[in-house]
C-alpha cells in the first residue's frame, strides 16, 4: 500500500471532508506530510487531466468532481442545475463573509436594500447559516458563511479572503 | 424600456454608482445636482414598480435633495479661515457609504469568479462506505432479545416521567370572566380584575384577555398615565374606540 493510495481510498469511501488528524492518526504520518501527499495526489489528477480533486478547507480533506467536468457530470446524473449566484446574492454573501456574525438589519444599511431574497438564496444553497442572535433588541439573527462557502470558493480559511483595498 | 434597465439596479447605491461611472465623476467630489437630475428621471419611472422596491429609492431621492440644498445655502463667513475649512461637507455621510458599498461591489465581483457552484461536485455520504470482511458477529440471539428489552426499559422510564398539566387559566375563561363583570358594572379597573389572582400566570392571562377584547372591539381600555392603572369599559357601537 502507498500512502497516496490510502489518502486516495479514504478520502473516496469516505464521501465527505476528513480531518487531516485523522488522516495523520491512520496513515501514520504528520499532518504536514499528509497534505503533501494529498498534494501530489491532486498535483497527478491535474496532470493526468483526471476527473477528481482533492480540496483543502479549514483542517480538512475531500474529495471532489474535478470542475471542467462540472457539466458531463450534471447531465449523467440529471443533477439540478444550480444557478450561478445573482449580483444581490454575491454582494450580500461579500458583506457576511467579511463582516461575520452580521444581521440583516445590518447588511441591508450597507446594501441601501432590502435583502431577504438574497439571504434566502444563500441559505438554501447553504453558503450562509444562522448562528446565534445578537444582544441587541428584538435579538435578530446572526449569519455566517459555512464549511460549503470554503468549499465552493476554493479557500482553505476566512483568512484567505481576497484582500481589497479600495481607493476612492 | 425604462422598466427593464430599473431590474438591474440592486438598490438606490447601485442606481448612484451607475450614474457616476456614467459621467465619469469623481466620488470625492459629486456635483449633486446633476445627479440628483438624472437619478430623479429614474424614480419619474418607479411609479410601475413595486412600491416597497421604489420607497428605496424614494428615501435616496429625499437624501440626494436634502444634500443639494444644504449645498445650496450660503457658507457663513467667518473671519479666519481656518474655521471655513472644519465646515463638514453635507456629501461625506453619503460618500462614506457609497464607498464601503462599492467594496463589496467589487468583492462580488472577485466572487463570481470564484464560485464553483453549478462545476463542482460532492459525492453524498453512501450508506454503505466500505465493507470490512473481517468483522464477524460475536453475539448470540440472546444477547439481541437482551439488548431489545434494555431498549424497551429507557423507554417506558422516558415515558413515566411525561407529565401532562392542565392549563389553570385560560384567556377564553378570563374572557368570559371578565365579560360577566362588565355587565353588572358599566367599567372596572384592572387591578379589581387582578385583585384575586393566584398566581403570577393569572395576571398574564388577565392582561392578554384584555388585550384581545380591545382587538375584538368588545371593550375600551385607556390609561391615563404610564404604569397607571387601566380602565376597562364596554364598547358599545357609535362609541369611538379611543385605543
Amino acid at each position: 500500500m502507498s500512502n497516496e493510495g490510502k489518502i486516495e481510498a479514504i478520502l473516496f469511501a469516505a464521501g465527505g471532508p476528513v480531518k487531516l488528524k485523522t488522516l495523520s492518526e491512520v496513515v501514520g504520518l504528520s499532518q504536514e506530510e499528509i497534505v503533501d501527499v494529498a498534494n501530489k495526489l491532486k498535483e497527478y489528477y491535474d496532470r493526468e487531466n483526471r476527473g477528481l480533486d482533492i480540496i483543502f478547507f479549514e483542517d480538512k480533506v475531500q474529495m471532489c468532481t474535478n470542475d471542467n467536468y462540472g457539466e458531463i457530470v450534471r447531465q449523467a446524473l440529471g443533477l439540478e442545475i444550480k444557478q450561478g449566484l445573482s449580483q444581490a446574492a454575491l454582494e450580500v454573501l461579500a458583506i457576511i463573509a467579511y463582516n461575520q456574525p452580521i444581521t440583516r438589519a445590518e447588511i441591508e444599511r450597507i446594501r441601501g436594500v432590502k435583502s431577504d431574497k438574497a439571504i434566502n438564496t444563500l441559505l438554501e444553497y447553504n453558503l450562509i447559516k444562522e448562528s446565534g442572535r445578537a444582544l441587541s433588541p428584538g435579538r435578530p439573527i446572526l449569519y455566517t458563511t459555512t464549511e460549503d462557502f470554503l468549499k465552493y470558493f476554493g479557500i482553505k480559511s476566512l483568512k484567505e479572503l481576497p484582500q481589497i483595498e479600495i481607493t476612492p | 424600456m425604462y422598466n427593464v434597465k430599473l431590474e438591474v439596479f440592486e438598490g438606490p447605491f447601485d442606481l448612484l454608482f451607475h450614474l457616476i461611472e456614467k459621467n465619469e465623476i469623481d466620488l470625492m467630489d459629486i456635483p449633486i445636482s446633476v445627479i440628483l437630475d438624472q437619478y430623479m428621471e429614474y424614480i419619474k419611472t418607479l411609479q410601475e414598480m413595486d412600491l416597497n422596491v421604489a420607497s428605496e429609492f424614494i428615501v435616496m431621492a429625499a437624501t440626494l435633495l436634502e444634500i443639494k440644498s444644504k449645498m445650496l445655502l450660503p457658507k457663513q463667513q467667518f473671519e479666519g479661515q481656518q474655521l471655513e475649512m472644519e465646515e463638514v461637507d453635507p456629501r461625506e455621510e453619503l460618500v462614506t457609504k457609497l464607498i464601503e458599498y462599492k467594496k463589496y461591489k467589487i468583492i462580488a465581483q472577485t466572487f463570481k469568479e470564484m464560485c464553483k457552484i453549478g462545476s463542482r461536485f460532492f459525492r453524498e455520504e453512501s450508506e454503505v462506505k466500505y465493507i470490512d470482511k473481517k468483522i464477524a458477529l460475536n453475539y448470540s440471539s440472546e444477547d439481541i432479545y437482551k439488548a431489545y428489552l434494555k431498549v424497551i426499559s429507557k423507554n417506558n422510564a422516558r415515558e413515566n416521567e411525561i407529565e401532562i398539566k392542565k392549563d389553570e387559566y385560560t384567556v377564553e375563561n378570563k374572557i368570559k370572566e371578565l365579560l360577566v363583570k362588565l355587565v353588572k358594572k358599566p367599567f372596572l379597573w384592572f387591578s379589581e380584575l387582578i385583585k384575586k389572582s393566584r398566581a403570577k400566570g393569572e395576571i398574564i392571562v388577565s392582561f392578554i384577555a384584555v388585550l384581545e377584547l380591545v382587538r375584538l372591539n368588545r371593550i375600551i381600555a385607556e390609561q391615563k398615565t404610564t404604569y397607571g392603572d387601566i380602565l376597562i369599559k364596554s364598547f358599545r357601537k357609535g362609541e369611538k374606540n379611543e385605543q
